[in-house]
């Protein structure tokens, strides 16, 4: 199977690690991985403050950089959710362009997503092992536009030593939205507070998240509060899950 | 901006108020929960939401026909029908009807339309004794603060507080006890209502088959106010009317389940025309106020939608932003998403700073009972303020001549309402420029790797622990109370090269 | 039968009592042990002739208690007075609803709407006939109504007592109406 990896810009500049963990992890299922040059970003924080040419700009930018691609996978909901929910409705004036940005967006997943319904996993039989105790936050694009609720949980569910534990009020919002988190700064702080106390209330020593950016406002929050719990990518936890004959994954 | 930024502060540091309002919504959503997992259950979840959405599209496809009938069927019953382009002139029609009837003492039912447009203040402070009997209105209305959720207007004040109200404004000494409280309410608008020459409601819904008007409520203030006053006014927003009986029925069996998790609400009543011949009670005179203010103009643009709100609440119970901020943090008579989606299209672009105070999270959307699309609408408005394009508000009178035509033509009575012309939306120069300059950086891969690398060297030196704590320009915003992953100076693209070469040599070895 | 076991069902959830009557001296008798038992000396009720067919304006009387039932035309003042005064309001119900333990009162003369409004205790017959086992049943009733143009000037749906959860989220009972509403359900 050939997969193009969408890195997604925050994860390109702020968490490559975690491409790196969902290449070494699509390849070790036995994926053959590329990265289109190409890419960029998928345009949607400039779509959801309302600038919506220039979020189409850079749409296009990422619909060129695939176009040769057969699945396109993001580590991202929310990028996913973009090509997939906004790009079918985009490029009115362009057909060509825009029968290329609906085949892309029948082409796109969210990582989890692709390794449940495309690839069919089972993490169990590749030994995964992770002892720890996870608390997993589930980002409003993921649930909501893309409907993927269930997909990373069966995936961590698959995977030896770890626990997971539930979060309250897993349906409210972590506040960072985007750029709400820089017009709104002290509700979307407050929204972060809310949501890193009901994950310290689980006493889990790891919160975990497929999208980056709530991840990104969740672990800024933390460093400032001052806290033990870890943040980490979905992708970085399947990644040393699975790696083969390995020592201590703290 | 910065009053709305200003009021969220202030309503952020009140602390006993913030718990009040999150857990008061809370707990609603939850009861909602409990009761649309029933529906579901049953299997007729999504086919009631469904039909609930149809039968108020059919309203608003077919709204002048409807408005016709509506009103045939009030005055054939012997009710008045008046017509109000804005606030402005509903007030003025309730001040006259209320002057003709000699009256001076008015109870009040809760009605969010009467809100809208000031009416108990402009009746106040015409000399009249106006009383609002819905429990939690009475109490704000004694403490001098507007509400600060749809249906639980006092759910910010606690019961002490409460108690503290009523000694205050009442003498009355009462324990901060829920039930003593509401005793004490009930024993103090009793004589009211036993005394008032008019009842003043507002509507759930109107129906245009026979003129009925609906009132779902649960502590019978309004019925003893349409029952015992001799003049009775409903003032109704125009986007209230449903076509028939039948089509109530999904609408109420969802309102009450998604409003409070009550299968149904203590009472429902439909009022038609006024008391018949031998009736004791029930009103002599029956007055309709339908309002615009505003409504007509987003009938037929990409807006309708949200013309199907039936002020459940259940939007802002379910919005993680409104339970930071509660009621009061909108500034605005309409809170929540509901109350940030509606009221730039109604007031136009002086209310765009409400399209900012929400993180587009899909909540409300996924809760609406009728599927208004709440959070693509605020979207859309955001898209249309980026682009400079007026909303309905601010495109003067009406948005298309066939809307002024069709409705000068159904009633003749709709006179142009006053709109803010051409007033001028806009985002910051500013943020114009930033989002453009970035569009036009990140729309092409070597631009966007030369200002990645660009902006890992110049965070470098700030950098403490591969994290930024400072920001410059707008993102200063994040760095207050965030620390923020400083970029890579290898990022993921410079990395992929070494990934291959892992790749090939996975294969070799 | 399963409708009466959902009614009864539903209307225990809403704390509310239902009686049931096999015919008209079961329900009478029903009633007024309800009276006796709350001490109620006043009772205010709808002036419909199957009512005093029951015997029980009679039979109150002799137990002390006084029954007033307006005809219609009556001094609404002088309604309004008694209504205001009375420990009960004794009803009809033109239906009932299964599903919800809704009762469904339509108004018209010798039917005040106060009567089941003013007083703290509602008591509502209904016909086991008239029991229908869900809204959409009693939506159908109010729109062939609608289309005989027969719809009363009020139709009020009473789901239980008056309540409010206004006061820091604390469900309160008889905030404006009826703290208790009673069921008699004859036949």
């Amino acid at each position: 199977m050939r997969v193009s990896l969408f890195a997604t810009c925050l994860v390109d500049m702020f968490a490559p690690e975690v491409g790196v963990s969902a290449v070494r992890l699509l390849r070790r299922l036995g994926c053959d991985v590329d990265f289109p040059s190409g890419q960029t970003c998928c345009g949607q924080p400039a779509w959801n403050s309302g600038h919506r040419a220039e979020a189409e700009k850079m749409a296009a930018c990422t619909v060129r950089a695939f176009a040769g691609s057969e699945y396109v996978v993001a580590p991202s909901g929310s990028c996913a959710g973009m090509i997939r929910g906004v790009y079918p409705t985009l490029f009115a004036d362009e057909p060509e362009l825009q029968a290329e940005a609906r085949a892309l967006a029948s082409r796109t997943y969210e990582l989890s997503e692709f390794l449940v319904h495309v690839m069919q996993v089972d993490l169990r039989t590749l030994g995964a092992r992770f002892p720890a105790t996870v608390a997993y936050h589930t980002s409003c694009h993921m649930t909501r536009e893309l409907g993927v609720r269930e997909e990373p949980l069966a995936l961590l569910d698959q995977i030896e030593g770890l626990e997971r534990r539930e979060l309250e009020r897993a349906d409210l919002c972590c506040g960072f939205g985007g750029t709400f988190s820089v017009k709104m700064p002290e509700v979307a702080v407050a929204m972060a507070d809310d949501k890193l106390a009901d994950a310290a209330a689980t006493g889990a020593e790891y919160l975990v998240g497929a999208d980056l950016a709530c991840l990104m406002h969740l672990e800024g929050r933390l460093r400032r509060l001052g806290g033990s719990m870890r943040v980490l990518h979905l992708a970085q936890l399947l990644d040393q899950a699975t790696r083969p004959a390995q020592g201590a994954v703290r | 901006m910065s009053g709305l930024r200003d009021r969220v502060r202030a309503e952020l540091q009140q602390t006993a108020k913030r718990s009040a309002v999150a857990a008061s919504t809370r707990g609603e959503h939850l009861a909602k929960e409990r009761a649309w997992r029933e529906l579901a259950a049953e299997g007729r979840l999504q086919a009631l939401r469904d039909q609930a959405r149809d039968v108020k599209n059919q309203a608003l496809a077919h709204h002048e026909e409807y408005l016709r009938q509506f009103v045939a069927q009030v005055e054939r019953r012997g009710g008045r029908v008046h017509f109000a382009s804005t606030g402005e002139a509903a007030v003025a029609q309730v001040l006259a009807i209320i002057r003709e009837a000699g009256a001076c003492r008015i109870v009040k039912a809760k009605s969010m339309v009467s809100e809208e447009i000031g009416l108990t203040p402009a009746l106040e402070a015409a000399g009249l004794e106006t009383l609002e009997t819905d429990l939690g209105e009475f109490i704000v209305q004694l403490a001098g603060q507007a509400p600060s959720h749809i249906t639980g207007p006092a759910i910010h004040l606690s019961a002490k507080q409460i108690a503290g109200i009523f000694c205050e404004k009442l003498g009355e000494e009462v324990p901060p006890d829920p039930e003593a409280l509401a005793a004490l309410a009930r024993r103090m608008l009793r004589d009211k209502f036993l005394t008032a020459d008019v009842g003043i409601t507002g509507a759930n819904f109107g129906v245009a088959e026979t003129g009925s008007i609906l009132l779902v409520t649960n502590e019978g203030n309004a019925d003893l106010a349409t029952a015992l006053p001799p003049v009775m006014i409903v003032v109704m927003g125009i986007e209230k009317l449903v076509p028939d009986w039948a089509a109530l029925e999904p609408l109420l069996t969802l309102l009450p389940r998604t409003a409070t998790g009550q299968r149904m609400t203590v009472y429902v009543t439909a009022i038609t025309g006024p008391r018949q011949p031998g009736e004791v009670d029930g009103p002599e005179e029956l007055h309709v106020v339908l309002l615009d203010n505003g409504r007509s103009r987003l009938l037929g643009t990409k807006y309708q939608d949200v013309l199907r709100c039936l002020r459940c609440g259940a939007c802002l119970d379910a919005c993680p932003v409104f339970r930071q901020v509660g009621g009061h943090g909108y500034g605005s008579v309409y809170s929540g998403p509901i109350g940030a989606t509606l009221t730039p299209l109604l007031k136009g672009a002086a209310a765009d700073e409400l399209l900012d105070l929400c993180s587009v999270c899909g909540a409300c959307t996924e809760n609406c009972p009728v599927q208004i699309p709440l959070h693509r609408l605020i979207l859309e408005q955001r898209a249309d303020r980026a682009a400079g394009r007026p909303g309905p508000a601010d495109q003067g009178p009406w948005h298309t001549a066939g809307q002024a035509a069709a409705a000068g033509a159904a009633t003749g009575r709709f006179s142009p309402a006053g709109g803010a012309f051409g007033a001028v939306r806009q985002v910051s120069l500013a943020e114009r420029w930033l989002f453009r300059l970035w569009a036009w950086a990140w729309s092409d891969p070597r631009r966007y790797r030369a200002v990645a690398r660009l902006v890992a060297l110049l965070a470098r030196p700030f950098s403490r622990d591969g994290h930024l704590t400072w920001f410059p320009g707008p993102l200063a915003e994040w760095g207050r109370e965030r620390d923020f992953p400083a970029p890579a100076l290898r990022p993921f693209h410079e990395r992929w090269s070494e990934l291959e070469q892992e790749e090939g040599a996975a294969h070799e070895g | 039968m399963k409708a009466e076991e959902r009614f009864r069902q539903a209307l225990a959830d809403l704390s509310c009592q239902l009686v049931q009557a096999a015919d008209g001296k079961e329900a009478a008798a029903a009633v007024l042990h309800a009276l006796r038992q709350r001490r109620v000396t006043e009772v205010v009720a709808w002036a419909e002739p199957w009512l005093s067919e029951l015997g029980l304006p009679q039979a109150a009387r002799q137990a002390g208690i006084s029954w007033y039932a307006p005809p219609a035309g009556t001094d609404s003042a002088e309604v309004r007075e008694a209504a205001a005064r009375a420990g009960a309001g004794v009803t009809g119900a033109d239906w009932g609803v299964a599903e919800t333990g809704t009762l469904a009162l339509l108004s018209g003369p010798g039917r005040p709407r106060m009567t089941h409004l003013l007083p703290p205790l509602h008591i509502a017959l209904l016909s086991r006939t008239r029991l229908l086992p869900d809204m959409a049943a009693l939506f159908r009733e109010m729109a062939a109504l609608a289309r005989l143009g027969a719809t009363p000037s009020a139709l009020q749906l009473v789901t239980g007592p008056s309540r409010s959860a206004d006061i820091a989220d604390v469900l309160v009972r008889k905030v404006h109406g009826p703290g208790e509403v009673m069921v008699v359900l004859v036949g």
